[in-house]
């Protein structure tokens, strides 16, 4: 009744589904990420006591995208998140150079989790629009990135306040997902 | 007749909401009754009846038809439960595997069956908050944490601080600006966020982990004595309000902090505030800092009356223990990188060297706290003095342990 050839194919075979879990410590900009590429604008944010999810389409790729909050507490929680994860997407705020140390420790804990040992890693390094920003390069190094072995990883310098870099890294997420 | 809390319910529907979606207490955690689940079929859906329970042990339980078999159950602590725009009596239950499409009776019905499946997850949550800070899996020192929680009620007690800084609400007032050591509410704490760490620092004082030396400043700080100088002429009806908008929050809280609009100006030139600098540093005075550092003194400037091109920083160090470390701290969180690594000038010869940084300083007359809090903000150890040397190689010479394991362990 009223469905189009596209919409009857699309049920038949059905749209291809993307778990994407995304985590990173406090303030890293992980909630307007999410909501950039949801509503396509910034939204005032507070801390994420809990988290969010949304359903992201792009390139025929229906990505659910689970945002969970990173104050110490919580990330004591992330894991409960990690079944059934397609993608991980690590946000790290670029200027906070304070915290990179810590940033690392907590992404190579995620990391060696038995449930995620299959999920491409995409690490956007957030916030470059601010004064001292690490570059992605510099980041890599700091993150121990190139240490990963066994590991599809990739790294996007974004400004989620501006849209820049989010939609390359969904990109690259997607050829993955088509690769596999 | 029920009540329509669901403000936040509507609006989340239509994409995004400010706080997670709150249930009716009323309705309490658990609920018993027949909901109508739609199939999974990728051809034929339809709407099945069905028995569900939820529990207060935050599990949700979906019964087959034939309900002797043992029931779905998911795990609430790991969905989230989302109205449907356009279907009143609906509403979707995002599971990490699948999403469950509901209907109620009727809109009452659906209403009470959200309120319960949010109260029910909001309770799981919390208790794993709970859970996880009382095993913690890491090991952690518990007369350490033990001094943190100690030091955090004395900060809350103090008089101001159990509200907002900036719009004086006391609904969950228990963030921290950790380099002006002032508490705000949630929501601007969002604002200060925003604002990005070189402005402000935010952490919780309940959900992070926040060490002795992060609660330093705050314990000298207050919120009054912050706003005696940061909000000094400010017209009263301008401050934001506990019910203010976003937009209002920020615009206040950029003006105040980012170009600090109502602190009073009391300096005519960059000497005079170079004076009320060096003046605030030999007192240890934090509340002339802050106004300094409000008029926008330069922090690496050398002092006046300094002869070897010595900055507030290389001074206070030296100052240390004597009741002053916070404010070495506020110099520290509140001056670029840059900054943090100034050189004195090339030796007189009444000195031992010249061109030390802070940290050469510390290591040479021991100052190991004023180290740590270097060391923390990413103080540059490479940098050589006149004398070639390093603060690690300073610290060999004389001996300084603790500042020899300082140094080491920062190169991790």
């Amino acid at each position: 009744m009223g469905l189009t050839i596209s919409s009857v194919l699309t049920r038949l075979f059905g749209k291809k589904q993307m778990r994407i879990l995304m985590v990173g410590l406090d303030a890293a900009g992980k909630t307007t990420i999410l909501y950039k590429l949801k509503l396509g604008e910034v939204v005032t944010t507070i801390p994420t006591i809990g988290f969010n999810v949304e359903t992201v389409e792009y390139k025929n790729i229906s990505f659910t995208v689970w945002d969970v909050g990173g104050q110490n507490k919580i990330r004591k929680l992330w894991r409960h998140y990690y079944q059934n994860t397609d993608g991980l997407i690590f946000v790290i705020d670029s200027s906070d150079k304070d915290r990179f140390a810590e940033a690392s420790t907590e992404l190579h804990n995620i990391l060696e989790d038995d449930y995620l040992k299959d999920a491409t890693l995409l690490v956007f390094a957030n916030k470059q629009d601010l004064p001292s920003a690490m570059s992605a390069a510099e980041l890599t190094d700091k993150l121990g990135l190139n240490q990963l072995s066994n590991r599809a990883w990739y790294i996007q310098a974004t400004c989620a306040t501006q849209g820049n870099g989010l939609y390359e890294g969904l990109d690259w997420l997607s050829n993955e997902l088509a690769n596999k | 007749m029920h009540k329509r809390v669901g403000a936040s319910i509507d609006k989340s529907a239509a994409g995004y909401s400010l706080h997670q979606l709150q249930g009716d207490k009323h309705h309490g955690v658990t609920k018993t009754g027949h909901l109508l689940k739609k199939s999974e079929g990728k051809m034929r859906r339809v709407w099945q009846k069905r028995k569900c329970r939820v529990q207060a042990e935050g599990y949700l339980d979906i019964c087959h038809a034939d309900e002797s078999k043992s029931p779905t159950r998911v795990n609430l602590l790991t969905c989230q439960i989302k109205p449907v725009p356009d279907d009143k009596r609906g509403f979707d239950l995002i599971s990490y595997n699948r999403t469950y499409h509901f209907q109620a009776e009727d809109e009452a019905d659906q209403y009470a069956w959200m309120s319960v499946l949010i109260n029910c997850k909001e309770m799981a949550l919390m208790k794993a908050f709970d859970d996880s800070s009382k095993t913690g899996g890491d090991k952690v020192n518990h007369s350490l944490i033990e001094l943190q929680q100690a030091i955090i009620r004395y900060i809350q007690k103090i008089p101001g601080n159990d509200r907002c800084c900036d719009c004086n609400s006391q609904n969950d007032a228990t963030w921290l600006s950790t380099n002006f050591g002032i508490i705000v509410c949630i929501e601007c704490s969002g604002i200060h966020r925003d604002l990005g760490v070189h402005i402000s620092r935010i952490q919780s004082l309940i959900l992070d982990n926040v060490g002795t030396s992060q609660l330093l400043l705050a314990r000298f700080m207050t919120n009054h004595a912050f706003n005696d100088v940061m909000e000094a002429q400010l017209n009263p009806t301008d401050k934001p309000e506990p019910s203010s908008s976003m937009e209002k929050r920020l615009t206040f809280i950029r003006a105040k902090y980012v170009e600090k609009r109502f602190a009073v100006s009391s300096c005519d030139s960059n000497l005079d505030k170079l004076y009320e600098l060096e003046e605030a540093i030999n007192r240890g005075d934090l509340y002339l800092l802050l106004q300094m550092w409000a008029e926008e003194v330069d922090f690496s400037e050398p002092l006046p009356s300094s002869k070897n091109g010595e900055t507030a920083l290389h001074r206070a160090v030296l100052y240390e223990p004597s009741r002053n470390l916070h404010v070495v701290d506020f110099l520290i969180q509140n001056m670029t990188n840059a900054a943090i690594d100034k050189q004195t000038s090339v030796s007189s010869s009444t000195e031992i060297s010249g061109c030390n940084t802070a940290l050469h300083l510390c290591a040479l007359y021991d100052k190991v706290e004023s180290m740590k809090l270097l060391l923390r903000s990413g103080a540059n150890t490479n940098i050589r003095n006149c004398q070639h040397k390093t603060p690690m190689d300073i610290a060999q010479e004389l001996g300084h342990h603790t500042c020899i394991e300082l140094v080491s362990y920062s190169k991790f």
